[in-house]
């Protein structure tokens, strides 16, 4: 049963609705496919129409892609991608920008979601978001010209990247600067998952201002997908943006692709791939609640917990051959089957995991001092939640019920039971405990998939891809909704490729969380988004009087750091 | 019971579960994605896997008479397409997965194939062995139409082309003709 939610404007089609509110600004109404519209739009009329979408009807904010149609109709595009939820309903917000004039309202300062999306347009695709309030670099480095746009199609990605060594990110002081000294945090951090740059900005112990630079894994993969990957192999390119959550990835590329197709997998495949999504989600948030009971210093719980993982990680390599990285899901379906012998083994597996979890979940969650540890701190309020539209665990800890497997059916969903948990604490210790009874409940769904697991093939090729369609993927990841848009190309491969991962998402909204903690819980609070971070490790003193930095370090001073 | 304790007893309870590697080996199940190993007897020199290879760990140079097939595993990410697409089945899965190297000569596999020329032009064109091949499969066909088109083989695809298409306009002339 789902829920009531009785907050969220249900009764109306929302494109009924927009319709007969902005009648001058709608150029084109068109359905893609199931639950996939696409409204066209002026592109004056931008924010306008978003802002009423997103902040009046509810609209959860996807995801957004710029494309390059400069060879065949002499303009871009640009997409912003809203989900309704509550009716799973996707739409896809459309405006063309000429070729010459490369500009187009900026959204952000109505909706402040679409801050890291269209400074990304801005300097992969050249495309200006006029009145944009931020509009420094996200995803090159210091050094890449302003004028070298890496996803435009006449950019090829041989180009060597020119080198220009005193080029400097811009950092923002905080806006009342009194007296105040700046921590940095990383980027390469020792037990940073990912290379992030935290600049807090502190008086005393408390932190008052928080300053990110990201970017420093920008790959270019989506580009390499578009000029030297087929259909066939770009699942294993997916499956490699993230070394925890790879399963989300291929999975929500072949959802976008076969939509795009109208195809449908087989049964079989459709259980093999909901159970290795639940088995994945299982082994990420063991390994999350591993590492953030490390960070508060019980580290007893980091090595029960991930007593516990290991088994789910030799459960994975019995399936599929690997503990990671599992190469299962492609377009079609899947790439292995799983045996009869190998189905018992794993429903024995899965029974004893099941034990072990409980009897952990029982010891580590009911410790007091862990509980009030993680109590009260990175608070994230239900309306900021919903303002930045964040996702996965630390949108259902803020009291936001939203959960792409029960809102965005896919795969073998519809045909399980499963809860989703949601807690109203906003806090760590909320985000904690959804994603320790998150693991709970995948733990049975796993058992359920291999018990129904229906007979039949596991694999029917894709007959025919039809060029220039507009497609979307959603998968529930471990750490949230991570959404796949995705235009089909003519010869085999795509056209244009946007992956935007849950921590895309929920990365913007630290700050709100950070801002008024104290230094020592800043670790945790990041943590608590799920790319995890320890300790600091030096610092940079602001002398006011003079304006110089100096640096505090266990490596020695380094130089124009900051 | 107080949760602390609660702790103490699983961990007594379940006690030590890490293995003294390397000198105890991790066990893996059937059927794990290791190092890819291939047969050099069985290769023909098709060069499938190479074209199929997503991270390019798999590379054909193909140089005068010498065809080299180059596996390098510090590339490889152990998908499995290579022997999906064999269709020889000369690659197979091993166990092995700790490829740690102190150089980079250790990750490298190289195999060389004879090419052979075409009968046409006289440019090389494949590998011996994939030219065996196709004529051992094609002489398995064993009918009429089969054997007419036999020379065909020994043919670059260029010329091959030309070939079949001059064959085509004689067809073509000859029926005019006739009506």
């Amino acid at each position: 049963m789902r829920p009531d939610r009785g907050e969220w404007k249900t009764d109306k089609n929302v494109v009924e609705e927009l319709k007969e509110r902005f009648p001058d600004s709608i150029l084109k109404v068109s359905e893609l496919r199931d639950k996939l519209l696409l409204v066209e739009l002026k592109r004056g009329d931008l924010p306008e129409v978003l802002d009423y979408a997103h902040n009046s009807l509810g609209g959860q904010f996807l995801t957004m892609a710029g494309t390059d149609y400069v060879e065949s109709l002499n303009r871009f595009i640009v997409d912003y991608v809203l989900g309704w939820y509550e009716q799973g309903t996707v739409l896809v917000v459309r405006a063309s920008v000429p070729r010459g004039d490369e500009n187009f309202p900026a959204s952000t300062p109505r909706m402040p979601v679409a801050d890291w999306y269209e400074r990304e347009v801005k300097e992969t695709l050249g495309l200006n978001p006029v009145g944009h309030p931020n509009p420094r670099k996200l995803l090159t480095s210091d050094d890449w010209p302003e004028d070298l746009f890496p996803m435009r199609k006449s950019f090829k990605n041989e180009t060597p990247p020119p080198i220009k060594a005193d080029a400097r990110f811009p950092f923002v002081a905080p806006e009342n600067a009194g007296s105040f000294n700046v921590v940095p945090y990383g980027p390469y951090h020792f037990a940073i998952h990912e290379p992030i740059y935290f600049r807090f900005h502190v008086d005393g112990e408390r932190i008052t201002g928080v300053d990110l630079r990201a970017g420093f894994n920008y790959r270019g993969l989506e580009k390499i997908a578009e000029t030297r990957m087929s259909y066939e192999t770009l699942p294993f390119v997916a499956e490699r943006i993230c070394g925890i959550c790879g399963s989300v990835h291929g999975e929500a590329y072949s959802q976008a692709l076969e939509r795009a197709a109208g195809f449908e997998a087989p049964e079989r495949a459709k259980w093999i791939r909901t159970m290795m999504l639940e088995i994945e989600r299982i082994h990420s948030h063991l390994l999350w609640l591993g590492v953030a009971t490390h960070m508060v210093g019980f580290d007893s719980g980091l090595m029960q917990f991930w007593r516990v993982r290991e088994r789910i990680m030799f459960l994975a390599e019995l399936l599929t051959g690997n503990r990671k990285q599992y190469g299962m899901i492609v377009p079609g379906g899947v790439r292995r089957d799983i045996r009869e012998d190998k189905k018992e083994r794993a429903l024995g597996e899965v029974a004893e995991i099941l034990v072990e979890y409980q009897e952990l979940l029982d010891a580590a969650l009911g410790l007091s001092t862990l509980r009030s540890r993680l109590k009260g701190v990175g608070y994230l309020s239900k309306e900021d939640a919903k303002r930045y539209s964040v996702m996965g665990p630390v949108a259902r800890a803020s009291g936001v019920d939203i959960d792409a497997r029960r809102d965005y059916p896919y795969e073998a969903y519809p045909h399980f039971e499963f809860e989703t948990p949601v807690q109203t604490g906003g806090d760590v210790l909320a985000r904690t405990v959804v994603r320790a009874y998150d693991t709970l409940e995948s733990i049975k769904m796993v058992k359920q998939a291999l018990e129904t697991l229906p007979d039949g093939p596991v694999h029917t090729p894709i007959d025919y891809i039809p060029p220039d369609v507009t497609s979307v993927g959603l998968v529930e990841g471990p750490r949230g909704t991570d959404v796949h848009y995705l235009i089909t190309g003519g010869e085999d491969t795509v056209y244009r490729w946007r992956v935007r991962a849950p921590t895309y998402a929920n990365l913007p909204a630290t700050p709100l969380m950070l801002i008024g903690e104290t230094l020592a819980d800043a670790s945790v609070v990041i943590g608590s988004v799920d790319p995890c971070i320890s300790c600091t490790e030096r610092m940079i003193v602001v002398d006011n009087g003079t304006g110089k930095e100096r640096i505090i370090s266990g490596w020695g001073p380094q130089e124009g750091l900051a | 019971m107080s949760s602390i304790l609660k702790l103490l007893k699983l961990g007594i309870k379940r006690g030590r579960v890490t293995l003294r590697y390397p000198a105890e080996k991790t066990p893996t199940p059937e059927g794990l994605r290791g190092r890819p190993v291939l047969d050099f007897d069985a290769c023909i020199g098709c060069g499938a896997c190479a074209k199929t290879c997503p991270p390019n760990a798999l590379t054909v140079e193909e140089k005068e008479n010498v065809w080299t097939l180059r596996l390098f595993y510090g590339r490889c990410i152990m998908c499995g397409l290579c022997e999906e697409v064999c269709p020889v089945d000369a690659y197979r899965f091993s166990e092995e997965f700790e490829l740690a190297s102190a150089t980079r000569r250790d990750l490298e596999v190289e195999l060389r194939l004879l090419r052979v020329k075409c009968k046409g032009c006289g440019k090389y064109f494949t590998t011996k062995r994939a030219l065996d091949n196709t004529v051992a499969e094609y002489s398995e066909l064993a009918d009429g139409y089969a054997e007419e088109f036999k020379d065909m083989i020994y043919l670059c695809p260029d010329c091959r082309r030309m070939d079949w298409s001059e064959a085509l306009a004689d067809a073509y002339r000859e029926a005019r003709y006739e009506s």
